[in-house]
């Protein structure tokens, strides 16, 4: 071995011992060294980096606008823990901590940069489940009803009519609501969310507007409501249809003339909020039936968004899956890779009545169950595994048989109608319509 | 008598894809007729939230887009807006046009490295034994 390849090689034990990413350029920005941590955290080996421009494998959201190699090539300065994000080959932000300097030679010739960065991932996920802040980021779909509704969020959030939003419960309202919000003018401002169906009306009504000092007994100084917390911004009120006739004769109002009096106050205050409401029942059936009122009904109704249930969107359930063992892996510093095929079976054959809450439920639980690296059906709860004797062996029905092995199949070609109907040795449509019979539901 | 059209928007930077669409700062919009260029424009992105750039690109009336790297979220937008997406995509600006027009867009070079796996999928067409390209027929459509 020459001593150039037995540099090398000491380089590349000494830097894949580092627990961070780091990588090399030289002065014409491509790769000259690419540690394992990098390989990870970008998800591209190193063979495929060494020799690349940087940005074509960094894909991180400065390389364009603000390089910070760039700008330490140019002034000599390094750049410490700045935090951005990249993009990984399966789409997903990573979020990163990067700091740079200068690559020397040995007679102090400025031959290149380094970088070395951290990936933030766990600890963006703690925060985010901590302060229970999910985002449009996290709506995982493409089943074509969500892609619809994909389309017209923009439009919707540039808008500032109310919004009503309607899904069975878990179906992610409170995603889309933030999705809205996020995505419109007030985005800077904050939305306050409040169950409706959580607080008893008399408190409800003090929640929503506030008081005034002395406007009860224990009333000792004013307190805001969430309306005035949420101005300029959004306020989104879950379970809307739980709220007493009074009440919704007071949120008319709010919405009609955007005033609002706190309890004990005589003067009217302007409200600058943005309404979002959500039931997980059909408004429109509620006021049929008497239970919510009609004027407020249509005061409500300008822009309505309707959730599918999971069971109707199953094609979502592989992708929702991998969302929630990547998520866990995080949260809970686990390195799960996937379910067997026959949880996967199970878990497409299942109908969630509590949607993705439910699955995400399902994967939470297997996360502390689970010992190795793969999900299997001893993790999962138990109404699920029933119908399940044995390992391989599920005392079920010829159509249910029949539907997870098409499930198998279809999970393995990544849901490619063609490649399956080809390994099956059946035309694409005849795939098609047994999907159709046994409810496999596959978008195109 | 009938013509094919199609509007293809690439995000650039300098002469070579933008690494990462979420991000770009230009695009470039390619209009062409039967397999043709005809004329092309470049346009700034607005500073716009991402996910924005879905509308902003469909209101220009593209049709395809060719790309690098893009989020999952923004990919969704796009897909969501109707707009077919090839993602993954690296190289010299003009040489990614031609491989497209001739179908020679899967070509290990013009793909981000790492992304192999990811690019492809569902996406080469071939027609009678021939690679015709990334649904580049699909989306001429005649008499426009």
């Amino acid at each position: 071995m020459d001593p150039t390849n037995r540099e090398r090689e000491a380089r590349d034990i000494v830097l894949d011992s580092i627990a961070d990413g780091v990588f090399t350029v030289d002065r014409k920005w491509l790769i000259t060294s690419f540690n394992r941590a990098a390989e990870q955290i970008t998800g591209v080996p190193r063979d495929e980096a060494i020799g690349q421009r940087c940005f074509d494998i960094f894909r991180a959201s400065i390389c364009e606008s603000d390089c910070a190699l760039r700008k330490t090539l140019t002034t000599g300065q390094p750049v410490v823990n700045k935090t951005i994000y990249i993009i990984d080959p399966n789409g997903k932000q990573i979020p990163i901590s990067i700091s740079t300097a200068l690559l020397k030679d040995s007679e102090g010739n400025v031959v290149g940069g380094v970088e070395t960065f951290r990936d933030l991932s766990a600890e963006v996920e703690l925060r985010r489940e901590l302060e229970k802040r999910y985002s449009f980021e996290d709506i995982i779909s493409k089943s074509r009803e969500m892609l619809k509704i994909f389309d017209t969020l923009p439009v919707v959030a540039e808008s500032d009519s109310t919004v009503l939003i309607e899904g069975e419960s878990g179906t992610g309202k409170e995603l889309v609501a933030r999705a809205i919000h996020n995505l419109s003018r007030r985005h800077d401002k904050p939305m306050i969310t409040v169950n409706c169906g959580a607080l008893p009306d008399t408190l409800l009504e003090s929640e929503l507007f506030g008081y005034k000092a002395g406007a009860f007994t224990d009333a000792r100084k004013d307190k805001p409501g969430r309306f005035a917390l949420a101005e300029g911004g959004t306020i989104f009120l879950d379970e809307i249809a739980d709220i007493s006739s009074a009440l919704q004769v007071r949120l008319l109002r709010v919405l009609q003339e955007r005033t609002y009096e706190p309890l004990g106050g005589t003067e009217p205050v302007v409200a600058d909020v943005r309404v979002i409401v959500a039931h997980n029942k059909s408004l429109e059936a509620l006021v049929k039936t008497g239970e919510f009122r009609e004027d407020l009904y249509y005061r409500i109704n300008v822009l309505k968004i309707e959730l599918p249930p999971l069971r109707e969107r199953k094609e979502d359930i592989p992708l929702l899956i991998d969302h929630f063992i990547s998520r866990f892996n995080k949260l809970k510093n686990k390195l799960i890779a996937d379910v067997t095929p026959d949880v996967l079976s199970l878990l497409m054959a299942y109908d969630y009545p509590g949607n993705i809450r439910e699955l995400e439920n399902i994967i939470e639980r297997a996360f502390v169950l689970c010992r190795g690296s793969t999900i299997n059906i001893e993790d999962l709860p138990e109404q699920l595994r029933q119908g399940v004797t044995g390992t391989h062996v599920p005392s079920s029905s010829l159509d249910e048989l029949e539907k997870r092995f098409i499930c198998e199949i279809l999970r393995k070609h990544n849901w490619n109608r063609t490649r399956v109907a080809a390994e099956l040795g059946v035309h694409k449509s005849t795939l098609w319509r047994k999907m159709k019979k046994l409810g496999i539901s596959v978008s195109d | 008598m009938s013509y094919s059209v199609m509007i293809i928007g690439i995000p650039i930077w300098t002469d070579r894809i933008s690494p990462v669409l979420d991000t770009a700062l230009k695009l470039l919009v390619v209009d062409t007729q039967n397999g043709q260029e005809i004329s092309r424009k470049f346009l700034d992105f607005p500073p716009l939230h991402p996910m924005h750039r879905a509308g902003f690109i469909a209101s220009a009336g593209i049709e395809v887009v060719i790309c690098g790297a893009l989020s999952r979220p923004l990919e969704q937008m796009l897909v969501a807006s109707g707009i077919e997406v090839y993602p993954y995509v690296t190289g010299n600006v003009e040489r990614v046009i031609a491989a497209f027009s001739n179908g020679e867009l899967d070509q290990d070079h013009f793909i981000l490295p790492g992304c192999r796996g990811r690019r492809g999928r569902g996406r080469m067409r071939w027609r009678q034994g021939r690679r015709v390209g990334f649904g580049y027929e699909k989306h001429y459509k005649e008499g426009r």
